[in-house]
């Protein structure tokens, strides 16, 4: 279970985050939703220790992170994955190399048992006719698989997707987010996914938090979400460039 | 680079020996004398700075795109330190890059010089190619330089490089960034060490002068 405690964050004098509390349940598909620049990835990043909260506790499985050093971070990095919103794969190795990467950090070395997960780990997002291609080789829908695939290697327990269908057209959207909703079905893998998304939000979601102007201002259900009274919870699952939201 | 320094040679070598024409009326320290400043100054401070345009602001751009497209966050999620896998090969190879690049292209610019001065002013090659004004502390003085200007280049590049925030705009601020700092240090280095090899030779006499 993940859990933020009043979370807060301001980048200089902006504030980004504001008394964030939230608890992630174990097997959910939690989404973080909210307009651009609302502090969906900022949230997510701090669980991994890619930002370090202002104000605030963060709960991994019971034990309090967010104060931890970074070299103390690399054994959460290893429990909790996180597939970002560029690909991010390095463009010098292959499909194969990019996913074993992490597995060869992890053990210092031994390859053939590296490359050896990372097939599997391609199987896994059906993609082990790429494992020698070179990354600039591959659409947009092919490199977030692998990319989901490279998070997969460490078998971890927790996967954070930062606005996975963003930049993918409507059949690769959906392609993947299928491949969430697989991952989470086959591996049993608690999901964080960030996203304005809408169709993702009802194809995937089982839990659903909004984020406005810095707070969360809803959590429940996809359903629980369509039937809020909200306005402003209205005006985002409509699309309505009237109401209460502001940029 | 080595082309520049060539140009830099023939420039230096033709001002230097038109003056020495017109108030001296002799040119036969101009050989000695230039390759002194070769060795000491010119190679080493002129090689390191166009490496900081080129290869600083490579360094910049490469690892700044990486930040701004979140792939140093990638690699830390990878388990590996991300200084520790991308500062250190390119620290070794721009230090070796620059003592190399350095030598050749002092050796060109004083060749190049040697030409100039006998195709224009018929200064002979035994006359020019001499290396007696060059002792053993003007050559520990350019090493010295030269060494330090290949670890400034590496460092001011990598810094700025992970520093960069944005998108493109932050990556080309980073790289103009790193040209101005990393030629502002070379120049200061230059000075400080230059003087400090001053006040060396004084001290300890001729052979080290």
């Amino acid at each position: 279970m993940i859990e933020f405690r009043s979370l807060c964050k301001k980048f200089g004098t902006q504030e980004v985050l504001n008394d964030v509390t939230l608890k992630i349940e174990n097997k959910q598909v939690q989404f973080i939703i909210g307009m651009s620049g609302a502090g969906k990835s900022v949230l997510v990043k701090h669980v991994v220790g890619l930002l370090r909260a202002d104000s605030g506790e963060i709960y991994l499985d019971g034990e309090e992170i967010s104060r931890l050093r970074e070299r103390d971070f690399f054994r959460i990095r290893e429990k909790c994955g996180m597939v970002f919103q560029n690909p991010t794969l390095f463009d010098g190795l292959s499909i194969r190399e990019n996913i074993a990467m992490p597995l060869r950090k992890r053990w210092r070395g031994n390859k053939k048992a590296a490359n050896d997960l990372a097939d599997e780990a391609l199987d896994l997002v059906h993609m082990s006719a790429y494992g020698d291609t070179m990354p600039f080789v591959l659409g947009a829908g092919l490199k977030k698989r692998a990319a989901i695939a490279r998070a997969l290697a460490l078998k971890p327990q927790y996967l954070i997707y930062d606005e996975p269908t963003t930049g993918l057209d409507p059949l690769n959207a959906r392609r993947t987010d299928a491949l969430i909703k697989e991952m989470a079905q086959t591996t049993g893998i608690t999901s964080i996914v960030v996203s304005h998304d809408l169709r993702s939000i009802t194809d995937v979601a089982t839990q659903v938090a909004l984020l406005h102007e810095r707070k969360l201002r809803f959590v429940g259900t996809p359903q629980m979400l369509k039937a809020s009274a909200d306005p402003v919870v209205q005006q985002f699952i409509s699309g309505s460039a009237m109401g209460p939201i502001h940029e | 680079m080595t082309v520049t320094m060539g140009f830099v040679g023939m420039i230096l070598v033709y001002q230097g020996c038109t003056q020495a024409q017109r108030i001296l009326g002799d040119m036969s320290l101009i050989g000695p004398g230039f390759l002194q400043l070769v060795v000491r100054e010119f190679g080493p401070t002129i090689g390191a700075m166009m490496l900081a345009t080129r290869v600083g602001a490579g360094i910049a751009a490469e690892v700044g795109s990486m930040k701004v497209t979140e792939q140093i966050e990638a690699i830390r999620m990878c388990g590996a330190d991300p200084v520790e896998m991308l500062a250190a090969p390119r620290f070794v190879a721009c230090m070796v890059a620059t003592v190399v690049l350095a030598i050749l292209g002092s050796l060109i610019m004083y060749a190049i010089g040697g030409l100039t001065a006998h195709v224009a002013f018929g200064v002979s090659s035994a006359t020019f190619f001499s290396t007696r004004l060059v002792r053993p502390l003007d050559v520990i003085n350019g090493f010295s330089k030269i060494f330090v200007f290949g670890a400034i280049i590496p460092l001011v590049a990598m810094q700025s490089g992970l520093n960069a925030s944005g998108s493109s705009e932050g990556v080309g601020a980073a790289t103009t960034r790193t040209v101005i700092e990393a030629s502002l240090l070379i120049l200061m280095f230059d000075v400080l060490i230059g003087s400090f090899y001053f006040l060396l030779g004084q001290r300890t006499g001729f052979f080290f002068s």
